[in-house]
């Protein structure tokens, strides 16, 4: 009887033990985080982000996820920029949600999550912040766009091109729009330009004037804009309205800011990420499709960003899973992604990611707004 | 010297939009003694009243004027269901506080998941740029300072020269004697949220025409609505429209000589000077006692 029990126990063991080991390879989904901002002055960003996100989440659902298993996209919201929000949101998304890995956005956001991603071993995409700091801050972060360094050294190699000295910035004050004035700085004198001065202002400010006088009263060549989302919009709008009638230029475009400066847009040149909606590349014909008829608005590249990075995660899974053992975890998906590198991308062509600084290499382009449209004009090699 | 000269012409600007936020949200104050947060939510409504009308077909005018009455019955309603209901209940001030700051967070999510969180342009003022040697406005800045000085002239006009000013300012002055001589308080309390929440709407047409709405705006409005009305005094609407134009040129002359950064600090040590030199305010007095 005794010996029976024994053996009982030890079979009943057996079956638990196969069954966790199996349950912790063969998640019932792919629950992934996003930590994005849902609120606050930046909340158009978590929109289009998270409209990208789930746009192509409801694309691999609908044909049945990877191998049966469908993805959920759980989010976080950080505010439009609050660390502490960013932090708590992840804290919850790693130790209630258990996601091996996270969307992030946002320089701020991500730099304070980085170190628990780190700790904790979970991947991070940033499809959004730009910030120079973002550059080698962490094993585990990787940003699926590129960073505001390269397409302000882009700017100003397109004012060298035109002729212009003297340049006046406007810029976030922030890493992002600091960073990328401190790194194109130094480029730019070496080029033989001069710098009038550099206004930073609060993300988000509706009132541009204060440093908008400054700036028409150092009389530059051109205006160069570090700024991100509707800002560069605005900007735009209000220098005009005051005439100033020089060339302005930057290193972001969005719809909805070239709508909210209308006519006065024209002109405005922007390096930035070269994703075309109207592109006839399938992969993208299919996204822009899909995320209309989701959202009612064509999409532009952050939303891009974050649709192909769920194909990304995709793949990681795929080749994760091939190779066998325990793979649903973060450190497995990041060495794929190291030793992959090279992933489609939904601009057309490749994403190629350096796993020494987790930066990478896109389509980069410069475009000039016409009739609040973005014209392309020619491919951007940033020397 | 030019870039004086723009920033003092920036200013005026910006301090007419002030002046019309402290006015109306003074009126309001004064009159109920509610701290009303909720007024940056009315501040939102007339705003995207504004936007909605003109998507609707309407030319700016109309899509103006509309936004006006939508935020004096959003006033209105404010006063009537829920500070009303408050009062009713012997609610604390901080209950109404939180009270006011909840229905403010509400109407922008609201606002937020019925419009979206981009920028909704307000179209149709053909702007016209005027150059002056290198200092360069344009006519919505000349169109923002005679609204302001307009809407205050026939405010001071109204409260002086009606009946029901007269009453408005019996009750500013004392509640309780003007309830004694029968003046119904409570159906001026209505009044002063209806005309107050109709003064803000100009602002935030204008401030739409400008910058574009974003459902946070609300935010901001009520922070430049009370702090002309404390530095100009409670209970005095001259000093809270001098209040706004002094906060707004501080802002902008501020940072002539240091870096733009702090325009918004400028404002703050506005407050915190005024405050510590006398601290009813510039035209306040030291027992409460309204005077318009």
């Amino acid at each position: 009887m005794k010996k029976r029990g024994w053996i009982l126990a030890a079979i009943f063991s057996l079956v638990i033990l196969v069954g966790a080991s199996a349950q912790a390879q063969a998640p019932k989904e792919f629950k992934i985080g996003g930590v994005l901002p849902m609120t606050g002055a930046g909340s158009w960003y978590g929109q289009v982000m998270s409209g990208g996100a789930l746009t192509a989440i409801e694309e691999i659902n609908g044909k049945g996820g990877i191998d049966g298993v469908k993805f959920k996209l759980v989010i976080e919201d950080h505010q439009s920029g609050s660390g502490a929000a960013a932090i708590s949101g992840f804290n919850k998304l790693v130790n209630v949600d258990k996601v091996p890995f996270s969307f992030t956005s946002y320089t701020g956001p991500t730099l304070s999550i980085v170190p628990v991603a780190g700790e904790k071993h979970v991947l991070l995409l940033n499809g959004g912040g730009v910030g120079p700091k973002l550059v080698k801050a962490g094993p585990y972060l990787f940003n699926n766009r590129m960073l505001s360094v390269m397409h302000g050294a882009g700017v100003i190699q397109r004012a060298k091109e035109r002729g212009f000295t003297k340049m006046a910035s406007m810029g976030w004050n922030d890493d992002a729009g600091i960073g990328t004035q401190k790194y194109v700085e130094p480029l730019w004198k070496a080029m033989g330009g001069t710098v009038l001065n550099f206004e930073a202002h609060p993300i988000g400010t509706t009132d541009y004037k204060p440093y908008l006088s400054k700036i028409m009263a150092a009389n530059p060549d051109f205006l160069a804009l570090w700024q991100w989302g509707k800002d560069w919009g605005v900007t735009v709008k209000q220098a005009r309205d005051m005439g100033f009638t020089k060339p302005i230029m930057g290193v972001e475009f969005t719809p909805d800011a070239a709508k909210l400066a209308g006519a006065t847009a024209d002109g405005y040149e922007a390096v930035t990420d070269y994703f075309d909606p109207k592109s006839n590349d399938p992969w993208s014909k299919s996204f822009v499709a899909n995320y209309k008829a989701k959202t009612g608005k064509e999409p532009e590249f952050y939303a891009a960003n974050y649709y192909e990075g769920v194909y990304i995660l995709a793949e990681l899974i795929k080749k994760a899973k091939a190779k066998g053992g325990d793979w649903w975890n973060g450190k497995a998906l990041r060495d794929v992604l190291v030793e992959t590198k090279k992933f489609p991308s939904v601009y057309g062509g490749f994403v190629e990611f350096n796993p020494e600084d987790g930066t990478c290499k896109k389509k980069t382009a410069l475009f000039m707004v016409k009739n609040t449209e973005a014209v392309f004009q020619n491919y951007v090699e940033i020397k | 010297m030019d870039l004086f000269i723009q920033l003092t012409i920036n200013g005026l600007s910006l301090g007419s939009i002030y002046l019309l936020l402290g006015i109306s949200w003074g009126l309001i104050f004064a009159v109920t003694r509610t701290f009303h947060f909720a007024h940056g939510a009315t501040f939102v409504v007339a705003a995207y009243a504004a936007y909605l009308l003109q998507q609707l077909g309407l030319p700016l005018i109309l899509a103006a004027a509309g936004s006006v009455l939508a935020a004096g019955l959003f006033g209105v309603a404010l006063e009537g269901i829920l500070y009303r209901f408050l009062r009713k209940a012997f609610a604390t001030h901080l209950v109404i506080f939180v009270a006011a700051l909840g229905t403010l967070i509400t109407v922008e999510n609201l606002v937020a998941m019925g419009f979206g969180t981009d920028t909704k342009p307000l179209e149709g003022f053909p702007i016209k740029v005027i150059k002056i040697g290198q200092v360069g406005f344009n006519n919505l800045n000349v169109v923002m300072f005679i609204t302001a000085g307009a809407v205050f002239a026939a405010l001071m006009l109204y409260l002086h020269s009606t009946k029901t000013g007269k009453a408005l300012r019996a009750v500013i002055s004392n509640p309780e004697m003007a309830e004694v001589i029968g003046i119904d308080v409570r159906k001026y309390f209505l009044i002063a949220f209806g005309l107050g929440s109709l003064l803000v709407a100009p602002a935030a047409v204008l401030v739409t025409i400008e910058r574009g709405a974003t459902p946070d705006l609300g935010h901001w409005a009520i922070l430049y609505a009370f702090m002309p009305v404390i530095i100009g005094g409670i209970g005095s609407l001259p000093g809270a429209a001098l209040a706004g134009l002094i906060v707004g040129l501080a802002e902008s002359i501020g940072i002539w000589k240091i870096s733009s950064q702090w325009q918004v600090g400028m404002a703050f040590v506005v407050l915190v000077a005024v405050l510590l030199l006398k601290p009813t305010g510039l035209f306040g007095f030291r027992v409460y006692r309204g005077k318009i």
